[in-house]
């Protein structure tokens, strides 16, 4: 893949990811999603970067802004909408919803409503890899918050000690549901916690989509490669609130101001543009046939059978 | 047929796991080179290597998380918790992590473990390292729960536990650990969810698990002198539970009590006990009874007796329920 073509297939993966969102928040508006929704908005060169930075035999356990990462990943639009939808074509049946969502294709497992929860199943994911003595890097992602919990301690140490193929992904958004990080900790920077495990660890501008990628490619080709886990700390900013309605009230509206002047995907545009790798018409066609996929998933989902109450009474036992 | 401890019926059945699929390991505190507290890992450490059986540290979550995920691509992890005092910290990754994932995967990602813990008194030595808490996990849909008595059944049990595709969590009893009996020494398991009448009776059923099964014996042993049959029917699993045989012997004697080490309040003879009343309630001759743990923690030393189901106490109810 040549630079060009590795640029447009990014920005088409980041545009996509972002208007996922948009299609999201409109079927949630109109009463169609259950459950809640965690807005994705200002994670999305953390995800893409990620699956285009592994191979597709690498495992992802993701925490709840990954949908970027899922769809980048391969999880097709279709499968991923009518799952938080609740249908049965969705990629759980429709009983996982927006947070449990699996694949085994794809092999995206063990997100969780227990954040911080997912970091023990990433170790067990890892440790079998070692055990098969394969070449396939997990990669696992949680927020700053998450990175309080106990798991995440017990985990990083493990995977230090035994040298696990593992990359750890702190997706630092700045917010922990309602309340700004530095009223939960210390620190400004959690790749400092690495230190205490004696592992490297790495911050990355999640708003610099190129500076990510490359970032994530070290990390994972070093696991790949033996050398063990790393603690990238991706920094970013939500872009919304924790989930879809809240009023906000915590936020500083001249921050929000700031980072959304500097948006990834609006700035990787124009970028495309100001170095001549791809023209408007070239970026209207891709944006065109991304609403197209959006626009099919939108319609496959809403036509998609809803689970039935009788079938949630199964798969308690395999 | 040769005769064994419960610890090496624990031992052979890990031993022959290990050996007949790559998939099964071993995590745990101390399970490697040391061979475990109680030494019930010993020689599989030389045997099969340090990352089959594998030392960790003390991280109770991080480790019984390392085998849901392990077990969701396809290995089957045998987790050690010390003692199940320390499983309060397990818990997060057994009920809302392992049991939960085949069904929210809508039936496309197993999570085959066991996670063996150590339960129960017998070495007096208090409140975090005497405690049988087998009910935090019988209320957990999606878990199976085993709690073996024999070293016959903790074999058996323990081999068909590791093969099967749910988390089980798998309880050993510390006080039977050096019970001697019978094991076969051709290849065999039982299978998971059916109980078995440790002896046969007409006048009351003792329905019991774990070490009480013994003391439930011994008390229809005495009661047997005195002209009252007791049939005792050892649970072995609790989930999935064989009411089918708890039913069928209360429908012949009538009467019924539950024996349990566990603190008696919501544990799991309550369970025994509604289903019984649930479903048989007009032919008993006498209310269910439960004979169980006191409400208190389990002291330190000696008193640990005082708060622990006794013969005595068995014969003395069942005494009043037949008479």
């Amino acid at each position: 893949m040549d630079m060009k073509e590795f640029k447009l297939n990014y920005y088409e993966k980041l545009y996509l990811a972002r208007h996922f969102e948009d299609e999201l928040m409109k079927l949630f508006a109109d009463n169609k999603v259950v459950g809640w929704i965690h807005s994705n908005k200002g994670h999305e060169v953390i995800g893409v970067s990620l699956a285009l930075a592994m191979k597709s035999h690498d495992y992802i356990v993701p925490h709840h802004r990954d949908r970027p990462a899922y769809l980048a990943k391969g999880l097709s639009a279709k499968s991923l909408l009518a799952e938080i939808m609740g249908k049965t074509t969705g990629c759980c049946g429709g009983i996982g919803g927006e947070l449990h969502i699996m694949d085994v294709e794809t092999r995206i497992y063990g997100p969780t409503g227990v954040l911080g929860s997912n970091l023990p199943i990433a170790l067990g994911i890892a440790y079998a890899n070692k055990l098969a003595g394969n070449d396939h890097v997990v990669v696992c992602n949680f927020g700053e918050g998450g990175s309080n919990r106990g798991s995440f301690h017990e985990v990083l140490n493990m995977a230090a000690l035994w040298s696990l193929p593992i990359v750890f992904v702190c997706e630092n958004n700045k917010f922990v549901e309602f309340t700004p990080m530095q009223k939960h900790m210390n620190i400004e920077d959690v790749a400092r916690r690495a230190s205490g495990y004696d592992i490297e660890g790495i911050i990355a501008d999640a708003f610099n989509p190129m500076e990510t990628y490359e970032t994530f490619k070290y990390a994972i080709e070093k696991a790949r490669r033996g050398d063990g886990p790393t603690l990238v700390e991706a920094k970013t900013y939500r872009l919304d609130g924790h989930y879809e309605g809240d009023p906000m009230k915590y936020r500083d509206e001249e921050e929000k101001k700031y980072w959304l002047e500097r948006d990834p995907i609006i700035g990787f545009k124009a970028s495309l543009l100001n170095e001549s790798i791809a023209n408007e018409s070239e970026l209207e066609s891709l944006e065109a046939s991304v609403h197209q996929v959006l626009k099919e998933a939108v319609e496959f989902a809403l036509k998609s059978e809803p689970l039935k109450v009788s079938d949630t009474f199964k798969n308690v036992y395999a | 047929m040769t005769k064994i401890n419960f610890r090496w019926a624990i031992t052979h059945a890990l031993d022959e796991e290990l050996a007949r699929d790559d998939k099964v390991f071993l995590v745990g505190q101390d399970v490697g080179e040391s061979g475990g507290v109680f030494g019930l890992t010993r020689g599989l450490y030389e045997k099969y290597g340090g990352w089959r059986v594998k030392d960790t540290p003390i991280s109770e979550e991080g480790i019984t998380g390392l085998a849901v995920g392990a077990g969701m691509i396809g290995h089957r992890p045998v987790v050690e918790i010390m003692y199940m005092d320390f499983i309060s910290l397990a818990i997060e990754q057994l009920a809302n992590q392992a049991a939960k994932t085949f069904y929210v995967s809508g039936g496309k990602i197993k999570v085959p473990m066991v996670v063996r813990t150590l339960a129960g008194g017998g070495f007096k030595a208090g409140i975090h390292h005497s405690q049988s808490l087998e009910s935090w996990f019988t209320h957990i849909p999606g878990l199976k729960v085993v709690y073996p008595s024999t070293p016959y059944d903790v074999k058996g049990l323990l081999k068909s536990s590791i093969r099967d595709d749910n988390p089980v969590v798998f309880i050993e009893h510390k006080g039977l650990f050096s019970l001697k009996g019978e094991v076969p020494d051709e290849e065999y398991t039982i299978p998971l969810g059916k109980a078995d009448i440790k002896r046969e009776g007409s006048d009351v059923t003792i329905i019991s698990y774990g070490k009480s099964v013994h003391q439930s014996l011994e008390a229809a042993e005495a009661l047997a002198e005195e002209g009252i049959c007791a049939e005792v029917i050892d649970l072995r699993t609790l989930v999935p539970l064989d009411k089918e045989t708890i039913l069928k012997s209360v429908e012949k004697t009538n009467r019924a009590m539950v024996v349990y080490e566990a603190t008696k309040e919501s544990g799991f003879g309550a369970e025994v006990s509604s289903i019984i009343s649930e479903e048989l309630i007009y032919d008993l001759d006498a209310p269910v009874r439960r004979i169980a743990g006191a409400f208190t923690p389990i002291p330190l030393g000696d008193a640990e007796d005082a708060h622990f189901p006794t013969v005595e106490e068995i014969i003395k109810v069942a005494k009043e329920m037949c008479y």
